[in-house]
């Protein structure tokens, strides 16, 4: 799949979801679910200092970007302690064609996999696929989008949002399915499905929350058990993080797992916390026999080098999309890529360039709620700020932006043309009237109007009400 | 099989480097942060304070699960009894256990006696026993007060499919494994990695499996054992 999720425009995607009722009310629903838990949570945190531990947060993870050279030789170097293999990928493609060519060379005929957005990024499956490997995607989400046709996903924790329980009995009932939309008995029916794919499967693949250098240790995080399967019965197990994904210690590690479950799901844990350290015990009867891992760059490099390098503190949480109004509206798919919501809007950019997503930092209102919750301390709403900034004035992206800017910039220092302006607009704005609302827009007033009803601009201008307010006049 | 392979390293380090401004440092001093929030918590417990933390937040896991989560506060002298009714709770079926002495010394044995006891010389047999088993019973190495979280360390005889398959799993907490948090779990695998120990897994476990992948619905059991019980020994 790659970063990008489908070829249409942004304005195409943003109508169809914007028309997709189900998929907006599974937004609002799942934003107040997880901010409700979230914030009832956090204030049980210690004394409910939640700042105090973002701070903290904040800290480690810049610590560790800022040694990324030095941690990731130490944990390479752990990693191979611990009897495992290491394979430092440049880009997707690179990552993708060693994991597949070992798939290939062991004879590896089924893999199941965990969830994993850089996996996603790197577009893996499709290769294991075309290469005749039997993918078998075991997080519950992501098995019902790969029975759906590879449907992309929504939400990094949740891929399967923008599903609504009959939609996914129809896709299940593709598989053999016969019974009804309740998400236990659809639950079950995966349960039974996988069972034993993850006892026969020779390769294992999974992501990676945390890489601990002082250990060699990869962390994962889940609260279903398929990732502790997923490293229990394969022989051949393979790991793939982001190069950012590095913490220095177990005792850094703790504060990262900590903020990351009661961020993502409103839960002080997840069910699942694992620490694998590379190949099982000689002689054990389960664990991996054969361990890698694949460390990702796929642009990370340039994001470091850049003034946008504080992303890279990201824990994949997804409490900024949770929190942030516009993905309210309009959903995960509308990000036209895999990463979505505010960390979407900074981090796709950079992955993947300008031209393909320069419209996502206008996805954003600059509101700094994201900002506010996130757990790396991130600030994300300046970030986004700043990809504004290089669109207008270094990319100069859109002539009618900074033709409108100029314009505005013109009429509001010339308190001539400002009159005049607010004085001819409730003229001009008439024909677009219906029932005392602006209805009808056209151009940009269309987006608006189109969804909601628009105040009439009124004949008396504020100035001048206020002026004759203060003589007695209309109060 | 390949072990010990590193490809590529030397040109992806360099351009970090580079990109960092400075030669890669043979050393780094670990920070002190500007604040240790989680060093506050349960801070001065004792153990049976500790333990009573323990159960009260299991039995928070417990409301939110619709009975798929338990816990009971026992003595050693209740063990035996206890684990006994907790294996058959939810009907008979077979059960699958490590391969540990420490069942024995608690004097499980005989509630035991027919239990698959995992055996690593008979490879994927082991799996195949833990795929069809209605209970699992494991003794907690590390456990954590503020989740209700036991861990399990990877070690011969602790086979990890037995831990994840069993539809059913019973946990026996020894009080004196209790800790207040994450923190001082991540503290001593910290001690353990300097010494050279690094378990090849090491899982904290605080609830049955579940998703809410479905319309945001908790189901329980998606992959992992449906339901879990813990049984916290105030005097081990």
């Amino acid at each position: 799949m790659g970063i990008k999720i489908n070829d249409q425009s942004f304005k195409k995607n943003l109508e169809k979801n914007l028309n997709d009722d189900f998929m907006r009310a599974a937004m609002v629903k799942a934003q107040d679910l997880i901010n409700t838990n979230r914030t009832n949570v956090l204030s049980q945190l210690g004394d409910g200092n939640y700042r105090e531990w973002q701070k903290l947060s904040g800290e480690i993870r810049a610590h560790a970007i800022d040694n990324l050279d030095f941690y990731l030789t130490q944990f390479s170097e752990n990693v191979v302690k611990n009897g495992g293999n290491v394979f430092f990928a440049k880009d997707a493609k690179e990552a993708s064609q060693y994991i597949t060519n070992l798939a290939v060379e062991r004879g590896v005929k089924k893999v199941v996999k965990a969830k994993s957005m850089v996996t996603e990024e790197i577009g893996l499956n499709h290769d294991l696929i075309d290469a005749g490997v039997d993918v078998k995607e075991t997080d519950l989400a992501e098995y019902i989008l790969q029975l759906d046709d590879w449907n992309p996903p929504s939400h990094m924790v949740v891929p399967s949002l923008h599903l609504n329980k009959t939609q996914i009995r129809d896709v299940f009932a593709k598989s053999g399915y016969d019974g009804k939309d309740i998400p236990e008995d659809l639950a079950a029916f995966a349960r039974a499905q996988l069972r034993n794919e993850f006892v026969t499967a020779d390769m294992g693949i999974y992501g990676c929350n945390f890489a601990i250098a002082e250990s060699g240790a990869i962390t994962l995080i889940s609260n279903e058990g398929n990732i502790d399967l997923c490293t229990s019965a394969p022989e051949l197990q393979v790991a793939v993080m982001g190069m950012e994904r590095i913490v220095a210690t177990y005792e850094d590690a703790d504060i990262c797992i900590s903020l990351l479950a009661r961020n993502a799901v409103g839960a002080k844990s997840t069910s699942y916390t694992t620490f694998v350290n590379g190949i099982t015990e000689e002689g054990a009867a389960d664990g991996a026999k054969e361990f890698h891992v694949v460390i990702v760059d796929n642009g990370r490099s340039k994001v470091l080098k850049s003034q946008f390098k504080e992303v890279l503190q990201c824990m994949r949480c997804a409490a900024c999309l949770n929190i942030c109004p516009i993905y309210r509206q309009v959903g995960g798919h509308s990000y036209n890529a895999i990463y979505s919501g505010p960390l979407g809007v900074v981090l796709t950019p950079l992955l993947a360039g300008y031209d393909d997503f320069k419209e996502l930092p206008y996805m954003c209102s600059l509101c700094g709620a994201c900002t506010e919750v996130c757990p790396s301390d991130i600030k994300l709403h300046s970030l986004i700020h700043e990809h504004k900034r290089v669109l207008a004035e270094e990319k100069k992206i859109s002539a009618f932006w900074g033709a409108s800017m100029s314009g505005a910039g013109m009429v509001f220092s010339r308190p001539w043309m400002y009159k005049l302006g607010t004085s001819v607009a409730p003229y001009v704005t008439a024909p677009l009237m219906e029932d005392g609302k602006i209805k009808k827009g056209v151009g940009i007033l269309k987006g608006w109007t189109d969804k909601r009803d628009m105040p009439a601009l009124e004949k008396i201008r504020f100035r001048d009400w206020y002026v004759s307010r203060g003589k007695g006049g209309n109060k | 099989m390949v072990k010990g392979q590193i490809l590529n390293r030397e040109s992806f380090i360099s351009n970090l480097s580079n990109i960092l401004g400075r030669e890669m440092p043979k050393e780094v001093v670990h920070p002190e942060f500007s604040c240790k929030p989680q060093l506050e918590i349960y801070k001065g417990f004792t153990q049976a304070q500790l333990a009573e933390e323990f159960h009260k937040n299991a039995l928070v896991n417990k409301a939110g699960s619709g009975g798929k989560i338990d816990s009971l506060i026992i003595e050693k002298k209740d063990l035996a009894k206890t684990v006994a009714e907790k294996l058959v709770e939810h009907g008979n079926g077979p059960i699958v256990a490590w391969n540990d002495e420490r069942f024995a010394e608690l004097g499980l044995s005989d509630v035991l006696k027919d239990a698959y006891v995992w055996n690593d010389e008979k490879g994927r047999e082991n799996i195949n026993m833990a795929l069809n088993a209605h209970y699992g019973v494991c003794i907690s190495d590390i456990s954590l007060a503020e989740t209700a979280s036991y861990t399990v360390i990877d070690k011969l005889g602790k086979g990890r499919s037995s831990n994840f398959l069993p539809l059913n799993y019973v946990c026996i907490v020894p009080q004196s494994t209790i800790v207040p948090r994450l923190t001082q779990g991540m503290q001593k695998l910290h001690e353990m990695s300097k010494e050279g120990i690094n378990p090849a897994a090491i899982n904290f476990i605080c609830g049955s499996s579940s998703s809410s992948d479905i319309e945001l619905n908790k189901v329980w059991g998606v992959h992992g054992p449906v339901r879990l019980t813990y049984l916290v020994v105030t005097d081990l």
